[in-house]
């Protein structure tokens, strides 16, 4: 690509120029992106974390897994049928603890998982409590922004039960909330404590490993007093108060940011295009093919995006180090080449009308009074 | 033994609304190897439209043009534009350089087109410069150039792809006199030596004295 190749190096400026535009309009996709699932993470890892199973939920709860509320009677039954050991019962609540000692409240939920499947959250800090323990808990690591130690204390609010925190956790989050970890025995005194009387014990959710299609086949052939419905964990993230309104407003950053790109790359290979009308004309006259000069735009269009792109992924490497810790910010490999594919198939969209363009200049144009 | 360009019974209209405009009417020559031929005639006599028909950059309304003994008007656009490359050097008013190219870059595209080396390019392009006495500014911009080198350059563009035909529009317009007669008769030892065909439209009658024959146009019509 003789041609194209130098002319960016004799219009260095006008190029570098582009170059700066679209890797600052790049960095800002990433960064926008990586703030998206920094927060989706933030909100939700608790249920990402079982991310392959299919949830049953109350159907009235409308897929709201704080809000759904499933009878004993009700698991029961969906554990047989399922069989034992293809189920786990979710149990949450989310509530407010506060340091033994201190009065500032802090949230957090409370999460019991009771199935042979049922996962187990890694320690980045601290230990495994003994499984029989009615005092030690492990919580998501977040926690230490409220100033909660290792080894701490804390006093749940509505049961008045107090939990020596003996391990920190991490991705482990409900509604931007840290989780807790409760086994068998801590549930059941939690839920003994709140009871109001007159009031069944109710659970949140059953999981299980089967696939959304063969869960609802299963359930179809079981009678019972609560209607059901069978979601997705993706369904029941999205699900999560203020999780939709967070994430579309920052993909509708993004998208903005690809439609303001398109159109500045557009632009400026358009207009450089006009500009070169006569001079097409002429390279035609004398035997240029169309194909050579529209490949010569492309290479160009790509040999600005390929070093704007690299730029802004610079930039964001450089932002996650300078970045606070507490920052809610993941930027996986598999977004950033969904990015970068969308801003190369972007780019070559934004100059199809510079090719048609070139395709249209006649020869012609080349000799005089025309 | 054909001749390198033919016009046989060639008519030229241009379609204007409801008139036609008849630029061009049965026009019949032909230019063997080794001519240099003057194209003549007031403004507006079609020379333009003849040059073009010529490179393949039109077609004719009616009759046949045959480069080296083979109808253009048979070949694809594609075919057309391989030829201009291959076997036609065109050379305009003015020089209509590539700006971001400096002045053997503008002969080297020419080349690597045609599939060329690199280093070959260079060579080819460094011996032709010097022979129309531009070595000294090889790695010049068009825009650091004066006209008549602008010129010179665009002529040395035209002849790197060592063409069979040179189609020239008035190209020492931007010359003085010395420079364009030195210029005109290189290109006409060129012809000569190398048995390639030119065809050069121009006003200046004193560069006639250089031409093998002259074709007069008027009112569409060859005179002479
Ligand atoms: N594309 C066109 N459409 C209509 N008329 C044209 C077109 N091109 C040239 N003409 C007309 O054809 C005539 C010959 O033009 P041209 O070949 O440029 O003449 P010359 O080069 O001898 O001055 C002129 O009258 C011009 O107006
Ligand atoms: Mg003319």
């Amino acid at each position: 690509m003789y041609l194209a190749w130098k002319e960016i190096r004799h219009s260095k400026g006008r190029f570098f120029f582009m170059m700066v535009i679209i890797s600052l309009l790049a960095y800002l996709v990433f960064f926008v992106s990586g703030l998206a699932s920094g927060l989706a993470k933030d909100n939700a890892s608790s249920i990402e974390n079982l991310g392959k199973h299919t949830f049953i939920l109350q159907k009235d709860a409308d897929q709201r897994i704080n809000r759904s509320a499933l009878s004993s009677e009700t698991v029961s039954k969906l554990s047989s049928t399922f069989g034992k050991d293809k189920v786990t019962v979710l149990n949450l609540q989310s509530t407010t603890v506060n340091r033994v000692g201190k009065q500032q409240k802090i949230d957090l939920t409370l999460f019991n998982l009771d199935g042979s499947q049922s996962f187990r959250p890694s320690l980045t800090a601290g230990n495994e409590p003994s499984p029989q323990t009615t005092t030690d808990i492990i919580i998501d690591q977040s926690i230490k922004r409220n100033g909660i130690h290792l080894y701490d204390t804390i006093k749940e609010q509505s049961s008045g039960l107090t939990f020596k925190v003996t391990g920190f956790t991490k991705n482990a989050t409900f509604s931007h909330m840290p989780v807790a970890y409760l086994n068998q025995r801590q549930w059941h005194l939690f839920t003994e404590k709140r009871k109001v009387s007159g009031q069944k014990a109710v659970h949140a959710a059953v999981t299980t490993p089967f696939s959304l299609k063969k869960t609802r086949q299963l359930a179809d052939r079981i009678h019972l007093n609560q209607n059901i419905s069978e979601v997705s964990a993706d369904t029941v993230i999205r699900a999560l108060p203020g999780y939709k309104e967070e994430q579309s407003s920052l993909q509708m950053m993004i998208s903005f940011l690809f439609i303001i790109s398109v159109f500045i790359l557009g632009i400026f290979f358009y207009m450089i295009t006009a500009q070169k009308q006569a001079q097409f004309g002429i390279l035609k006259a004398i035997g240029t093919s169309t194909g050579y000069l529209v490949r010569s735009l492309i290479f160009q269009t790509l040999i600005t995006l390929f070093v704007s792109l690299g730029f802004s992924l610079l930039l964001t490497v450089l932002t996650v180090f300078v970045l606070p810790p507490g920052m809610p910010f993941s930027l996986s490999p598999n977004v950033i080449i969904e990015r970068l594919l969308a801003f190369t198939g972007i780019s070559l969209l934004s100059i199809l009308l510079s090719i048609w363009q070139i395709i249209k200049i006649s020869a012609l144009s080349a000799i005089e009074g025309r | 033994m054909h001749p390198i360009l033919s016009f046989d019974h060639v008519f030229k209209s241009y379609k204007d609304g409801d008139t036609t405009l008849d630029v061009l009417k049965d026009i019949d020559f032909s230019i063997d190897k080794g001519e240099f031929i003057g194209l003549v005639g007031p403004s507006g006599a079609g020379k333009s439209t003849l040059l073009s028909l010529a490179g393949a950059l039109l077609t004719p309304s009616q009759g046949q043009i045959r480069l080296n003994g083979k109808p253009m008007a048979a070949m694809t656009p594609k075919e057309q534009t391989a030829l201009r490359l291959e076997s036609i050097g065109f050379i305009f008013q003015s020089a209509h350089l590539v700006p971001y190219l400096n002045v053997q870059e503008q002969l080297i595209f020419v080349s690597r087109q045609l599939g060329l080396p690199n280093a070959s390019a260079h060579e080819k392009a460094k011996a032709l410069l010097e022979k129309i006495g531009l070595e000294h500014r090889i790695r010049h911009y068009p825009s650091q150039l004066s006209g008549g080198e602008r010129q010179r350059v665009a002529i040395a563009r035209a002849m790197i792809n060592n063409p069979d035909l040179i189609l020239a529009d008035e190209p020492t317009a931007s010359l003085d006199f010395s420079r364009a007669r030195t210029i005109i008769q290189w290109l006409n030892s060129e012809v000569k030596e190398h048995e390639k065909a030119a065809l050069m439209v121009t006003h200046d009658s004193r560069m006639l004295q250089f031409c093998d024959r002259v074709i007069r146009l008027e009112d569409g019509m060859c005179t002479s």
